[in-house]
């Protein structure tokens, strides 16, 4: 990181960038995985590096897949409150809320290793709200969820933005984060290029169609669906249960998903966007 | 204070998990039993076992947890409180929680320790039961001083191990490898040098401390090696004084340094 200088309020605020941008090493220097070798970070007042006593405040969701594995998801968040300081009766209880509260109440008793993907990151997400944190600090939280899950999280991150909780949700997709907040940071080689201006970032990359990569069970019926959009400009199915449609209104795509999921037509398991566009803007703001 | 408490009984669950989860459960408890069996063995394939007892003892002791079990489960175990979290990449859970990670660290460290020396304790005294039951505890009695000499040795040993395991898994990538060496090299070699190079060998104190069985019991392990000016209360104190180093040299590497756990390249 270099040349960073940042406040971020309460709401919810996008970190944006491509892969590699410094994200994550951001968000670990706000949670006192790494020392800024130089300059300050100070969370609610607090020095992370220094202060365990933040993470009564902060809640952190990484970008690793890495769990206890032999825990049950209950077990997890149970011991996950207990480092917090909670007691077993309250540990339990707040565990169990924060598992109702991302999802995973039916899945709660199994071992996390038999989890998918999509529940992995719930779990996670279950972790860093069990101590009703202010801060929230969140990796890449939408990475590996179906459709659904997305959908959900979403509206989860709305509504803790509205309890008056400082969200910061870091995303290399820009839509996401669009259909979360106009407050975003973007950063890109480390560097913070511009932060609450994403209104003209979406002008930028308008006109650039995005790749978007699905996978489902019935690759032909969703294929079906996107071609007849009119905003889309190819669909291809290069694998077995794998759709790449190109366009630009992906949120369009987004939402043609959904409703098709909601409605029962087809599942959606996976959805990726292969081509980074950001990367493109990003350039273009550098060169700038 | 008392959230403090609730982050330890936490620790105390991790330490579980490593020492009783699924992975280790069977090859632990095979490691810790291999002696009680063996002297099982031993005493019912035995033609003439009373005169061979005494032998198989010190043989056991200084064959089987000396020389494997204290140095190699008391490194392995050690070390592993910290490199477990490093390559399951859970550190994370322990960084981002108020009860701060060195703290957490080295109670589940703790914990581990007090694993270890249970199972130890049940071992050993397993084992010696096997050997030295004769139709009646007055055998058993009479030779009871020499086992409480060698648990106390392996004992404090395995500790010293155990935390010698726990500061190099907080500064290197690969802590067994160098645990390894010590114990199979450093230890060894030092310790079968003449001169004072032995005082330098956690295995001497350990020795100085197994070999000095009450008056008219069969002679402890390794007593040979034991021949020099340190006194037990010396070895004791040593093992003691190490430990407490070693942990606060854990502590204080633990605080200062950043450890990258999603980067198998950066590792630490």
């Amino acid at each position: 990181m270099n040349q960073v200088s940042l406040r971020i309020g309460p709401g919810i605020t996008g970190l944006l960038g491509p892969n590699g941008a410094g994200k994550s090493t951001l968000l670990k220097l706000l949670t006192g995985q790494l020392k800024p070798g130089s300059g300050t970070v100070r969370v609610a007042g607090h020095d992370p590096w220094r202060s365990p006593d933040v993470f009564r405040l902060t809640g952190y969701c990484p970008d690793t897949d890495s769990f206890y594995e032999e825990l049950s998801g209950l077990d997890f968040i149970v011991l996950m409150s207990r480092l917090a300081g909670m007691g077993p009766a309250e540990g339990r209880r707040r565990a169990q809320e924060a598992i109702e509260r991302v999802g995973m109440a039916p899945h709660m008793n199994r071992r996390i290793r038999g989890y998918s993907k999509g529940m992995r990151q719930r779990i996670k997400l279950a972790a860093a709200l069990v101590h009703d944190p202010t801060v929230l600090l969140l990796d890449e939280p939408l990475n590996g969820l179906d459709v659904i899950g997305r959908r959900d999280f979403l509206r989860l991150f709305r509504a803790l933005g509205a309890e008056g909780r400082t969200l910061l949700v870091s995303s290399h997709i820009l839509h996401e984060i669009e259909s979360l907040t106009q407050d975003i940071a973007l950063i890109h080689h480390g560097r913070v290029l511009a932060d609450g201006a994403i209104g003209e970032i979406r002008l930028l990359i308008e006109n650039q169609p995005l790749t978007l990569q699905m996978t489902t069970p019935k690759p032909r019926e969703v294929g079906r669906e996107l071609a007849a959009m009119e905003h889309i400009y190819s669909v291809t199915y290069p694998e077995p249960g794998l759709v790449v449609a190109r366009t630009v209104r992906p949120d369009a795509v987004y939402e043609a998903l959904q409703a098709g999921a909601m409605e029962g037509r087809f599942e959606v398991n996976g959805l990726l966007a292969l081509d980074d566009n950001l990367d493109a803007v990003f350039s273009y703001l550098v060169k700038e | 204070m008392i959230a403090f408490r609730h982050a330890a009984a936490a620790a105390a669950t991790l330490a579980g998990l490593q020492t009783f989860g699924r992975q280790r459960r069977w090859i632990t408890l095979g490691v810790f039993f291999l002696p009680v069996i063996m002297a099982a063995i031993t005493r019912y394939m035995s033609a003439n076992f009373a005169s061979v007892r005494p032998a198989a003892y010190v043989a056991s002791v200084a064959g089987l947890y000396a020389t494997v079990i204290v140095p190699f489960i008391g490194v392995f175990w050690g070390s592993s409180v910290f490199s477990d979290e490093v390559e399951g990449k859970t550190l994370v859970f322990l960084w981002t929680r108020p009860a701060g990670r060195t703290p957490v660290l080295l109670i589940k460290w703790l914990l581990v320790v007090l694993a270890f020396v249970l199972l130890l304790v049940t071992s050993l005294v397993l084992m010696f039961g096997i050997l030295f039951y004769d139709r009646g505890f007055g055998r058993i009695v009479s030779e009871a001083p020499m086992l409480l000499y060698d648990l106390g040795a392996l004992t404090l040993g395995g500790v010293t191990y155990s935390a010698f395991g726990f500061v190099l898994a907080t500064l290197f990538k690969r802590p067994l490898a160098a645990g390894l060496v010590y114990v199979l090299i450093w230890d060894n070699a030092m310790h079968f040098l003449p001169g004072y190079l032995k005082l330098l060998s956690i295995r001497h104190y350990v020795a100085v401390l197994s070999s000095r069985p009450a008056e008219g019991a069969p002679r402890g392990w390794l007593e040979f090696l034991a021949k020099s000016d340190t006194t037990e209360t010396q070895a004791a104190v040593t093992l003691a004084a190490v430990t407490v180093v070693l942990l606060a040299a854990s502590a204080i590497v633990l605080t200062r340094r950043e450890y990258h756990t999603d980067d198998p390249a950066r590792s630490q």
